[in-house]
């Protein structure tokens, strides 16, 4: 069967209450234990999408993201505002078209009463008939109305009143203990063949515990309690009944009492409190014999139900009594009232009273107080009586039902409508219904959504910086490399969209005129970056890194991810993070460079995973997950996928003749090589500093800079500028040609890579590639990728020991020893691109060599 | 200083009015709260335990100082150049069989 639990119970306000927690620990529970004989498919209400996330990761890994579906309505919807009725009709078309578009065999429904006071929507189906499955909590409202239902208007009379019909009309009624059932069926009349007790059942965290001296101080202290206690918690309101166990405590013989304090566990509203505190006064207690702990932690719950001597549970009224349960499952020994569910909770005659006498109440409690072997009869009993509720038997009790229910009922012929139907139809009733034409935009947007059209699942290729503002980095230049295999080669089954967000508007766009430009197509004139229209297998890749953008837009990745879009992100880095000190010369700036990078850790860390260019990088990145106790990895996928090259062109261009003179002139000695923008991480200083100690001791040698100024290297340009061997034996070269650089790899005996921090280590490859020498400084990341085809020397700031270090290479050198970088692996983008897509469709990542 | 601008000021720290100096402050001082303890996770989850007693409190100290606030992040679309192709199809769709339904087109 195909049953489809409704889950807006455990999104609502009520998710603060039972009923919330009912509803998710009995979905839990079905999920668990059925998810293999049926198909189980939870829905969520996107109105309330800030409980998504966690519901989805508490249905993980029993239920696949496809088993959570999510639907869109046109909020805002709370029932309390009349204002609100169109898109209350029009929300409540929305969702049932969509569990209908379900095909589903029967709809359970966690909680019918939502929606007053916040976006959920329950509503009855109109147009298809689509088989309803209800909890019943409790008929309290209906048969208090005069104190739950009158005060509150006729807003939420009408309001109460439209769920109660829900209730009547369901298939199936599924009560929460014997008595509920019993409201359902003689105080709503509803016949008694659809309505089964499931019961219900307290969370496994309220189990019998030990508890040091120590911690029972503490609690005590914080609490303000200096005797052995008799305990009490629960909501206020009046049907609680505190008022005659605070009168009946006061009933009890001056000795008892004198040796006992009564707790009242949980929040009071003031009123209440001002209520208690008067009967406390009347029944001539002191202030130290009733404690209210206000709001407490279930920790301290818990504790409080394992160390009372006693727990009292004078409710006239429950749909089940959960609290008598919590203490009963810690091990408390339990009395409790004679009315409504009580006695089936407690299970036991002679612990329960007559909950309307406070005399009975005391007389109880006396019996108790008096009778330590009835104590301890009692505290065995709880123990062993609280075993009968679990969600386990719950859930069995359901699914027997409905599976009962399924052979003895005659379906209506289900059939499976195409989207457009669905659409059709829902069209037709929208328009009936007065909506403003900004709800219309709204509901467009929801219609599609809710069907959407069968598409090619998309490959969602962020290239935000490189469309708003390529700034032509070593990042653009991967983003470009591997965009354009991607376009070329797209991973089988999947579509490649280019998409590109802004920091101003929220979500992202296609990249279309960016595309055309991108492939050399001619630009339609008609073409329009429209937002993007996305499916629930689709995958976002953050292959640009633009942090700015990406933090404006964390809450769309997160709704990206609510519909159940994998996202990921391309690490190229960590450096901004680790070495601020590289990209700012201040304090300050420093600490901003490191908090903005960090925010954008934080963003991309809520996501599903990362794809690093190294496993150096990788490292890093959980170095700095596990310092910061931001999350689990458990679930966060962390992928390694090294960068790729450009195969060398055999072509070759003329030089200029001062070109030619230049590469001559450099032949004639051995000379070394960097390549690179100057800026503080890639330590040109250093390398100097070792080459004059080098030229110091007669070494003939030439040392060639190639890269523009950057920052933070003022000084570094004076010193080469006023370098007394400048143009002699040191050479700075700025803005050369391709093909001068080529020369010069090609006339050069090594290349020094002496920066003290990369992501990965293009110019690596790129000297493999030449069939130079390489120099390295002894960084992971460069091990990583160069392996035993590099020479290395000591990561230090130290220009001695590069400087040794150049003079045992030229001794190897010599000797043709040293490492020859010609057999060095390297990926091309092609592969490097497979690679990457193998990461994130096949969740494969490279295995560190 | 008028007795005027006194009692405003007093009433400003009192209520921290919106735009008012003292909310300034007070959201200055709450943002470096809010980073101390993202850099001390365990005095946060014990917070956050507390806050989870009162959503309104939580969810208005989540809000303070925000990546979300600084954008204007709405997921609601104020045009039809906000909706994808699609969803215009469908809006496209509703203004038409609309208009028939209130006559304006036959």
């Amino acid at each position: 069967m195909r049953i489809i639990i409704d889950l807006q119970g455990a999104q609502s306000a009520s998710r603060f209450r039972g009923i919330g927690r009912y509803s998710h620990a009995l979905a839990l529970a079905i999920a668990n234990g059925y998810h293999d004989t049926h198909e189980i498919i939870i829905v969520l209400n996107e109105m309330l999408h800030e409980t998504i996330e966690d519901i989805y990761k508490s249905f993980y890994p029993t239920l696949k993201k496809s088993n959570i579906k999510i639907w869109k309505g046109c909020a805002p919807v709370h029932d309390s505002d009349e204002k609100n009725h169109a898109r209350i009709e029009t929300s409540a078309l929305l969702r049932e078209s969509f569990l209908a578009s379900l095909n589903p065999d029967i709809v359970l429904i966690m909680s019918v009463v939502e929606g007053y006071s916040d976006n959920s929507i329950i509503s009855q189906s109109k147009h298809y008939n689509i088989p309803t499955a209800v909890i019943f909590y409790d008929a309290i409202p209906f048969m208090q109305a005069e104190k739950y239902i009158k005060p509150l208007g006729r807003q939420f009379e009408k309001y109460y009143y439209n769920k109660l019909e829900i209730i009547k009309n369901a298939d199936l009624v599924f009560g929460i203990s014997e008595s509920s059932c019993n409201e359902a069926i003689e105080i709503l009349h509803i016949n008694e063949k659809k309505v089964n007790n499931i019961s219900s059942a307290a969370d496994s965290q309220f189990q019998p515990r030990e508890y040091s001296n120590d911690e029972k101080l503490k609690l005590f202290k914080k609490l303000s309690i200096s005797k052995p206690f008799l305990l009490y918690s629960g909501a206020t309101d009046e049907r609680k009944n505190h008022l005659n166990l605070i009168e009946a405590f006061s009933l009890l013989p001056k000795e008892i009492k004198n040796n006992y304090q009564l707790v009242l566990a949980g929040g009071i509203p003031l009123e209440n409190h001002i209520r208690f505190k008067e009967k406390i006064s009347q029944c001539k207690l002191s202030i130290k014999d009733v404690i209210f702990t206000g709001r407490i932690s279930d920790e301290d719950f818990i504790a409080l139900y394992n160390l009372c001597h006693l727990y009292v549970f004078p409710s006239y009224h429950e749909g089940f009594g959960l609290p008598a349960l919590e203490a009963m499952q810690c091990g408390a020994a339990t009395i409790g009232a004679n009315t409504t569910s009580v006695p089936e909770v407690i299970g036991r005659e002679d612990a329960l009273f007559n909950p309307y006498n406070p005399i009975d109440i005391s007389n109880k409690i006396e019996s108790v107080l008096t009778n330590e072997t009835f104590r301890i009869t009692l505290k065995k009993h709880s123990l062993l009586h609280a075993k009968n509720f679990t969600w386990k038997s719950s859930a069995s009790k359901l699914i027997t039902v409905i599976e009962a229910w399924e052979k003895t009922t005659e379906k209506a012929h289900q059939k499976h409508f195409n989207t457009k139907y669905y659409i059709d139809n829902i069209i037709t009733d929208i328009i009936k219904i007065n909506n403003t034409k900004q709800d219309l935009l709204t509901i467009s947007q929801s219609i599609a959504f809710n069907h959407p059209r069968k598409n090619h699942k998309q490959l969602l290729v962020d290239i935000s910086e490189l469309v708003n503002n390529d700034a032509k980095t070593g990042i653009q230049r991967v983003v470009r490399n591997i965009l354009k295999q991607l376009l070329i080669n797209p991973p089988q089954g999947y579509t490649v969209e280019p998409i590109y967000a802004t920091s101003s508007q929220y979500g992202y766009r296609y990249a279309k005129e960016f595309t055309t430009q991108f492939l050399q197509k001619s630009i339609d004139v008609h073409i329009k970056d429209d937002p993007i229209e996305i499916g629930s297998h689709d995958i976002f890749l953050g292959l640009d890194m633009s942090p700015n953008i990406q933090i404006s837009q964390a809450p769309y990745y997160q709704e990206l991810r609510r519909y159940g879009i994998k996202v990921y992100f391309i690490i190229h880095d960590l450096l901004p993070y680790s070495n601020p000190e590289w990209w700012s010369d201040t304090p300050m700036g420093q600490k901003n460079a490191q908090s903005n990078f960090e925010k954008w850790l934080q963003i991309i860390i809520d996501t599903d995973g990362v794809i690093c260019v190294s496993h150096a990088t990788a490292s890093t990145f959980r170095d700095w997950v596990k310092s910061k106790h931001t999350k689990k990895l458990n679930s966060f996928e962390i992928h390694v996928s090294h960068n790729g090259a450009d195969i060398v062109s055999a072509e070759t261009y003329a030089l200029s003749d001062s070109e030619m003179k230049f590469i001559k002139k450099i032949k004639e000695k051995k000379t070394f090589i960097m390549v690179g923008t100057l800026e503080p991480r890639k330590a040109h200083l250093q390398t100097l500093h070792a080459f004059e100690k080098l030229w110091e001791d007669n070494y003939d040698i030439n040392l060639i800079i190639v890269g523009k100024q950057g920052w933070l290297v003022e000084s570094l340009v004076k010193t080469i500028e006023k370098h007394p061997n400048l143009n002699k034996k040191l050479f700075w070269l700025q803005g050369i040609s391709d093909n001068f650089l080529d020369a010069l790899y090609k006339s050069s005996t090594a290349i020094i890579l002496s920066s003290k921090g990369e992501g990965f280590g293009l110019p690596l490859i790129e000297a493999a590639q030449k069939e130079l020498p390489i120099i390295a400084r002894d960084l992971p990341v460069f091990k990583e990728v160069a392996q035993e085809y590099a020479y290395y020397f000591p990561d230090t700031k130290d220009a001695v020991i590069l400087e040794h270090t150049i003079k045992e290479w030229l001794v190897l050198y010599k000797n043709h020893q040293h490492p020859k970088s010609e057999n060095m692996p390297w990926l091309t983008w092609k592969q490097s691109t497979e690679q990457l897509l193998a990461c994130i469709i096949d969740k494969k990542s490279i295995p560190h060599a | 200083m008028t007795f005027g601008n006194i009692k405003a000021n007093a009433k400003a720290w009192l209520f921290f009015s919106p735009t008012s100096r003292p909310r300034k402050v007070l959201k200055q001082k709450l943002i470096i709260l809010k980073n101390y303890l993202n850099n001390n996770p365990k005095l946060k989850r014990k917070l956050l335990n507390i806050l989870e007693y009162i959503p309104s409190v939580k969810h208005r100290l989540q809000r303070i100082g925000n990546i979300e606030q600084k954008q204007v992040i709405m997921n609601i679309p104020k045009n039809e150049n906000d909706l994808s192709l699609y969803a215009q199809e469908i809006y496209q769709q509703l203004q038409v069989q609309i208009k028939q339904h209130k006559g304006l087109i036959k």
